[in-house]
């Protein structure tokens, strides 16, 4: 395959911008490795949309500077910076038809007709399109315009190839296909990718690794389970995956509340110094006894939700609320049922609140 | 600046940023020379005439038309014209509107090119088709005296009746169109909602539909009245022969009387008025124009709405019985409201068409004098028309002109646009203003000003007057209709053409043009028919260097009335039916052709 094997490294060096009042990027730095997929994750105005805009060209950041394999593009105008680019809803040139969209790139590179031709057909295929080049694009489905809009970024060989929510028109079903889609397609080209989502679900799945960010600042990178094993804060640890948090009395080592001591809960080394400490637990390090099982906290159940595989408890205790997550087969628990309450051993980290977060509070379910 | 700052410029590139002071003034300079040397000077031009007696400065002019009862009386039935025209078209607008928005979707696009093609068509042909129709020996009077219902003709035209009517004609497309544009913005899920919370349907109607769709009604019923302030044409035509209105009257101050330092004042009256109406409902003419973000968004107070719906609730409230009679009352009007809705629109329908018609009848004519119906058919008066010289000329000196104009107005105006669209700079509103508002400022007071100007400098009836004055007059029509396009074109298109590595000039000719070509074209089209129909300026510029056919048309109508004017209507509204279904057809066929290559 002749587009394989193009991606180049990326560099993102101390990157910042305001939009007026508003910091949309605070110092942010890391770098991805050639042939990497890195998903850029956070929430809406976190910020990283501007990074991948800083980095296509269109938008010129505040402070710092961009290489790719290893040479500044700041002052290379979009059209001279060769990346591909994935918009969200496509950018498909409606005035032309599929064909015409993947022959542009090469077109304004002065490529040969004959050569166009051969490009077209043979990354139709790739993205198994063949014979509808001469589609009109809004003659085909949203999946079909995603791969061509992918293919059309991939046409000419870029450096990078960037990607702004690609999977955001898509239906669940269709998104979870076109994921898998995308991963293979990544391995069979090689090239680098930086993946713009949401979706904690889209990005643990899809990529490498992935970089956290939140007000415009990066929180953490790593691999996928790096994140949810050892998040760096309670943002990330709340964002990818669920936790619940609770309150946490440094000088009894146990949680605000609670009868018992969280023993080998904590892992070993004890709490870092904080402000507003509390205790982060994820749901499935969450167990469930019957009321009284000694080194269990007294707990009362106050709504049970069956899923299939698992189920998801919420219990009331010393004066909090937390969620468990339990294999669906050990024994179903209902509302108004007393319990008993453990966590796992080292499975609870102790974190800084930040000031507007509750000091107890368990987030949501994912998406 | 060189090519690659003006393509980004246009494109709005960021890496053009550190061109972007001098690629916006390059993006306004064009048309803001021209809009200062056609509009704004001939502003002042009045101004400056209105303030000058017999070499000496002051207000003698203003005192001599301000201490005139006469003056008065002319300005308050021109405030009562048009407040009556505005009732008309709102009151029988707003239905037909409601009409194609929710039940005739389906043919949408016929029923408002059905309403556009008399609103393009020359005001002139139309007050024509109303003579011939509502005249003594005209269609109605025919029909009614035949049918024994009246025993001599009706007084229908020469009069306000005559007036209300052709005005109402040419001005309901304006407060259709914006009405019809409101009711689409309305969600569909929000009346299936009022339904599904219990409102009857005419509930419906007042609580969600009616609300919603204010903006648009709201609009265009000030559009309608500014542009009815200064109306000249049709009530010249179909009005009483001696109860003028206020453009009338600065007319006949220039033309017979020679007293321009009076119709200056006069002139200035009426500017003050329609532009202080402007400057007070910017935000709802700028909505009309989807300008919002250049004005700023509409404000949404309905608290009086609000108060009037808690009052009649709490009425209603007390009487249970009263409200089970409307409530049933409602469900009957919910019933049969489809087939009066439809009877009504396709009244109104026959009402737009029937100059048309009538026009195109006349014109193949074989009676020596305007009549109607036809005693036979025949191709004399389009021979005669062929045959006439001085109307050949004419026809030819006005399609140069308003060709050269309209292509002006589309080239200095869509940078303009751009730069409205893309940019953020000072005065920005003001620009804005400045070159829409020939749209809405009478041609009356225009024509005057360019008067004053090109007698001053010499231009008066030279090509380069009619060039100018019609480039100004187009350039409003250009800017809205290139604003709303920009507005429509995702930028995300450009930023991917320059991904794919797309040249700034690249973008610009292989992406931006070609998807704004449709308003390119209709841009140009509604500038050059603007240019091409206009009379009220040609009165003061027409020279024996220059006449337009609007002006040989308007002697010919007032002199001998021949069906000579009908030929130029048929020919004007073919070429116009052409233009529409060519454009139609281009982007249907643009659409299929990938199926077939």
């Amino acid at each position: 395959m002749s587009i394989a094997a193009t991606g180049q490294p990326v560099a993102v060096e101390r990157l910042s911008k305001r939009f007026g009042e508003v910091v949309a990027l605070d110092d942010v730095s890391f770098e991805v490795r050639a042939g990497e997929f890195l998903a850029l994750l956070g929430p809406s105005g976190s910020g990283k949309s501007t990074v991948l805009m800083s980095i296509a060209g269109f938008v010129r950041p505040d402070a710092g500077r961009i290489r790719i394999g290893g040479r500044v593009i700041d002052d290379l105008p979009p059209h001279r910076r060769d990346i591909g680019m994935v918009f969200q809803r496509y950018a498909l040139f409606p005035h032309l038809s599929v064909a015409e969209n993947l022959a542009y790139p090469l077109r304004r590179r002065g490529i040969g007709a004959a050569e166009i031709a051969r490009r077209v057909e043979e990354v139709l295929a790739l993205v198994r399109l063949g014979g509808y080049g001469a589609r009109g694009v809004d003659q085909i489905s949203g999946g079909q315009q995603q791969r061509v809009a992918i293919a059309r970024a991939l046409i000419f060989r870029p450096a990078v190839l960037l990607m702004d929510e690609p999977m955001s028109a898509l239906d669940r079903k269709l998104r979870q296909h076109m994921q898998m889609e995308l991963k293979l397609l990544h391995r069979e080209v090689g090239a680098t990718i930086v993946l713009v989502t949401h979706d904690q679900e889209e990005a643990l799945s899809m990529a490498d690794r992935v970089a956290v960010l939140d007000e415009g600042r990066l929180r953490q990178i790593g691999v996928p389970e790096e994140l949810y094993r050892e998040p760096a804060d309670a943002f990330v640890a709340g964002f990818i995956g669920q936790a619940n948090f609770l309150p946490y009395d440094a000088p009894s080592a146990r949680v605000a509340g609670f009868a018992s001591p969280l023993g080998d809960a904590l892992p070993a080394g004890g709490a870092p110094h904080c402000a507003r400490p509390a205790i982060g637990v994820r749901p499935e390090d969450v167990t469930l006894h019957p009321p009284e099982t000694p080194g269990t906290e007294p707990c009362r159940v106050v709504e049970a939700a069956f899923g299939g595989s698992t189920q998801s408890v919420l219990v009331a205790v010393g004066g909090h609320r937390l969620t468990a997550r339990m294999p669906a087969g050990s024994r179903l628990w209902r509302a108004g049922e007393e319990a008993g309450l453990r966590f796992r051993p080292a499975s609870c980290r102790v974190f800084d609140l930040p000031a507007h977060q509750p000091s107890s509070w368990s987030n949501g379910d994912e998406d | 600046m060189g090519a690659l700052g003006l393509g980004q410029a246009l494109s709005g590139g960021m890496a053009g940023r550190r061109h972007a002071g001098g690629g916006v003034a390059a993006m306004l300079a064009p048309a803001l020379a021209l809009l200062i040397l056609g509009y704004a000077a001939p502003m002042g031009a009045i101004a400056w005439t209105s303030l000058h007696r017999g070499g000496t400065m002051g207000l003698a002019a203003y005192a001599e038309v301000l201490g005139s009862p006469t003056f008065f009386r002319i300005l308050g039935g021109t405030l009562q014209t048009a407040a009556v025209v505005t009732l008309l078209c709102v009151v029988l607008g707003y239905p037909f509107a409601y009409l194609v928005a929710t039940r005739g979707r389906r043919h949408a696009g016929l029923l408002l090119a059905l309403v556009a093609v008399p609103y393009l068509t020359s005001i002139l042909i139309r007050s024509y088709a109303w003579i011939a129709i509502l005249g003594g020996n005209g269609l109605v009077n025919r029909t009614l005296l035949a049918l024994a219902l009246i025993d001599e003709p009706l007084p229908l035209v020469f009069n306000a009746m005559g007036s209300y009517i052709g005005m109402v004609h040419v001005l309901l497309p304006m407060v259709v169109l914006p009405i019809y544009a409101a009711m689409r913005r309305i969600d569909p899920a929000l009346p299936l909602a009022a339904r599904n919370l219990g409102a009857s349907s005419p509930a419906v109607f007042a609580t969600v539909y009616l609300p919603l769709s204010a903006p648009g009604l709201a609009a265009g019923g000030v559009l309608v009245f500014l542009s009815a302030l200064g109306f000249y044409i049709t009530p010249a035509l179909l009005g009483a022969p001696n109860d003028y209105l206020l453009a009338q009257a600065i007319e006949v101050r220039v033309a017979v009387l020679a007293e321009f330092d009076t119709a200056a004042a006069q002139a200035c009256v009426l500017l003050a008025l329609v532009g202080g109406l402007m400057l007070l409902f910017r935000r709802r003419i700028a909505g009309l124009a989807e300008g919002e973000d250049i004005v700023a968004a509409p404000e949404r107070t309905r608290a009086g709405a609000g108060l009037r719906r808690r009052t009649l609730g709490a009425m209603l409230q007390r009487a249970p019985r009263l409200r089970a009679l409307l409530a049933a009352l409602a469900d009957r009007m919910g019933a049969c409201s489809g087939p009066a809705l439809w009877t009504f629109g396709l009244l109104l329908l026959a009402f737009l068409l029937a100059p048309i018609v009538v026009v195109a009848l006349v014109a193949f004519s074989s009676a020596p004098y305007l009549a109607f119906p036809p005693p036979g058919l025949s191709l004399r008066w389009v021979e005669a028309f062929l045959d006439d010289r001085r109307w050949l000329e004419a026809a030819a000196f006005s399609l140069a002109a308003s060709l050269v104009a309209a292509a002006t107005a589309v080239a200095v105006a869509t940078p303009l646009a751009f730069a409205l669209a893309r940019r953020r700079f000072r005065g920005r509103q003001f620009l804005w203003l400045l070159a829409v508002s020939p749209m809405i400022v009478p041609h009356i007071v225009i024509g005057l000003g360019l008067f004053f100007t090109f007698v001053t400098v010499g231009l008066n009836g030279h090509p380069a007057s009619f060039w100018i004055a019609y480039t100004v007059t187009g350039i409003p029509y250009v800017v809205i209709i290139m604003l709303s396009a920009l507005r429509r074109l995702d930028v995300d298109l450009e930023r991917a053409a320059a991904s794919l590595g797309a040249h700034p000039l690249a973008t610009l000719r292989t992406v931006t043009l070609p998807l704004l070509a449709v308003a390119i074209v209709s841009a140009f089209l509604f500038a050059f028919l603007t240019a091409f129909d206009d009379l009220v300026i040609a009165l003061f510029l027409s020279s024996p260097r220059g006449t337009t056919l609007a002006m040989r048309m308007w002697e010919d109508i007032r002199l001998e009335i021949s069906p000579k004017t009908a030929v130029v209507g048929v020919l004007e509204i073919a070429v116009l039916v052409a233009t529409m279904l060519g454009t139609a057809l281009v982007q249907r066929l643009r659409r299929t052709g990938y199926r077939a290559a």
